[in-house]
């Protein structure tokens, strides 16, 4: 990898800008790249920097990479250059095998309050690979693991900005958490979660009522409420945990039942068991 | 007096046994047990300190042993002669000797944290054992040549894939986390504990190989049909901090025997048209077609019943569900 793609990555990555690597991987017969030349493209699908190939083939590349970037994952696409010949670019011949791979900017998880749930909430977003910021007066550095961006304005600040990578919690038993919703659903929030008890949560529902939020509208954002599977957690580190699970259900899917019911697999039974059904596990689509 | 106390209660925890502790907190002259006067309670009936005579220490004794087995702290109140009535939460007993007196005493069990043992060095075991530590278990991790540095946050490590010297309760959940390394061994050292979770991180034909590998070495049926592979909530979790995430919440599932259902209630309320809750007992209940409701403050509320309805016309201020806030 030469050092300008090497620094652009690095530039685009601290930026937080999503992007796509795409690589070329196999060559059969003639083309103008090799195995190895890369290009990067952005969410627009422009060619930022570096060359897979002219013509037709950076045409399909850049379209599936913008794909890639909408839909995370990674693909391998696979141009029959021997089309060429008919089609109207050049008359190259042989196939060409281009990696894609998305590099998506981690997805933020925006945590509205202070205390055990919400800072084991931190550690366990931190864990799982979200870019974790804690919205609270009341919050300290002390409380919170290291890399969480603390912002004492709290939630309701212009510091907070929810979009639909923002993974919203509110756990400020009442502190403005009725107005904290109701910025989480206006920002389009992928998952908003409000810890409170039942009276308390139909309180916040009311007043998101009275406030015009529509019921189309309200449907469509999901408020959490009670927040979290329910896995029958008790202790708030349970809790912090039932919320993570859900947050992983709502960014992949799944039922929230356990692997073995939804599944319906039973060991020792001779083998029909469906090898797709290792959800654990995903390759790279080819297309 | 109190160091006594505390040292007692240091030295059971240290070694891992369930104890309760008991308080009183409210005393009615005459008795003997001030407020303040402790006690600690094994789960094998025995009991140092002092929370009064002879009649008190029967009843605190069966509580405390009560309070162990179900995790639940309370309340006892020892009252003289007929209580005035049941309170939520709180234990209520005659006062047996005839001094006239009563107490109170608050009763809080200790018991050690959930063990999870964790086969194997894998990045799902390194995450396992960091979320463990997390939540509060109590986390061993087993298997020959473990790095320590690597796995600062368990509190016990085995270099061994025996874990037989080790005291496994009902409250240990077993993860084998070997992915590829010594599968075979973990898993059979596994099945042969009497733990209630044993899950085995493994796509199902793979699992369903080694399961069958070790039916044929002579592992008895039932304790292979007790592992549980693929493991896990199904919530598409990719990656092993995921598929950690995944286990720890059906492991905690199975020590609640919650269910694993969304319990997304309020949003439906909140949402579906012409519906109400019931604000007496917060029954959903179809406006449209409710056969009870009343009009308070130029606000209707339905009812799912007549008894409902009853209780709230007697009282509409103390039901009334309030404005929204703000």
């Amino acid at each position: 990898m030469d050092r300008e793609i090497f620094s652009t990555l690095n530039e685009l990555s601290s930026r937080g800008a999503p992007f796509a690597i795409a690589t070329v991987i196999e060559i059969e017969g003639s083309s103008s790249a090799k195995p190895g030349s890369k290009a990067l493209i952005d969410a627009a699908a422009r060619v930022i920097l570096g060359w897979v190939g002219g013509g037709c083939v950076e045409n399909v590349v850049r379209q599936q990479a913008m794909e890639s970037i909408r839909d995370g994952r990674p693909r391998i696409v696979s141009v029959d250059l021997t089309d060429e010949v008919f089609g109207v670019g050049m008359p190259c011949g042989g196939m060409m095998k281009v990696y894609i791979d998305p590099i998506l900017p981690p997805p933020q998880l925006v945590i509205a309050g202070h205390g055990r749930i919400a800072e084991t909430l931190a550690l366990f977003g931190k864990i799982a690979g979200f870019s974790v910021t804690i919205a609270d007066p009341g919050a300290t550095s002390e409380a919170f693991p290291t890399g969480s961006r603390i912002v004492s304005a709290g939630f309701n600040s212009g510091e907070i900005n929810v979009g639909p990578d923002t993974y919203v919690v509110v756990a400020t038993q009442h502190k403005a958490d009725h107005l904290s919703i109701k910025k989480a659903i206006e920002g389009g929030a992928a998952y908003i979660a409000l810890v409170a008890s039942r009276t308390r949560a139909q309180l916040v529902f009311d007043y998101l009522a009275a406030a015009g939020i529509d019921e189309s509208r309200l449907a469509q954002a999901n408020v959490r409420a009670p927040a979290g599977l329910d896995i029958g957690a008790e202790t708030p580190e349970e809790i912090a945990l039932s919320i993570m699970s859900e947050i992983v259900l709502v960014r992949h899917g799944g039922s929230g039942r356990t692997m073995l019911e939804a599944k319906g697999i039973q060991l020792r039974r001779d083998s029909e068991t469906d090898p797709q059904s290792g959800v654990h596990s995903q390759g790279p689509a080819v297309v | 007096m109190f160091d006594e106390f505390l040292a007692k209660v240091t030295a059971l925890r240290s070694e891992g046994s369930p104890f309760a502790v008991a308080t009183v907190v409210r005393f009615q002259p005459p008795v003997s047990g001030r407020p303040g006067d402790k006690a600690i309670i094994q789960a094998n009936g025995q009991i140092s300190g002092w929370i009064g005579g002879g009649c008190t220490q029967p009843i605190v004794v069966r509580e405390a042993l009560r309070a162990i087995e179900d995790g639940k702290p309370k309340l006892v109140r020892i009252a003289p002669g007929r209580d005035s009535g049941a309170e939520y939460g709180v234990a209520i007993y005659t006062m047996t000797c005839h001094g006239g007196g009563g107490m109170e005493i608050y009763i809080e069990p200790v018991l050690p944290p959930p063990q999870l043992l964790i086969f194997g060095r894998s990045l799902a075991a390194q995450a396992l054992c960091k979320l463990g530590n997390t939540i509060g278990y109590s986390v061993i991790m087993v298997g020959p040549g473990l790095d320590r540095l690597q796995f600062r946050d368990a509190n016990h490590i085995v270099e061994s894939w025996d874990v037989r010297s080790l005291n496994l309760d009902r409250e240990t959940y077993i993860v084998v986390s070997t992915q590829g390394e010594g599968d075979e061994e973990a898993l059979e050292q596994a099945v042969r504990t009497n733990v209630p979770y044993v899950s085995f991180i493994a796509s199902p034909t793979k699992a369903e190989k080694i399961v069958q590998f070790l039916a044929d070495r002579g592992t008895a049926p039932e304790a292979l049909s007790r592992v549980k592979a693929p493991a896990g909530l199904d919530i598409c979790a990719l990656g092993p901090e995921e598929i950690a995430i995944s286990i720890l919440a059906e492991i905690i599932l199975i020590r609640r025997s919650g269910k694993p259902l969304h319990r997304n209630l309020l949003r439906k309320e909140a949402s579906a048209t012409n519906q109400a809750m019931d604000p007496i007992c917060g029954m959903t209940v179809d406006a449209g077609g409710a056969g009870y409701f009343s009009e308070y403050k130029g606000r209707t509320y339905y009812f799912c019943s007549a008894g409902c309805k009853q209780e709230f016309d007697k009282q509409p201020e103390a039901h009334r569900i309030p404005s929204p806030p703000g």
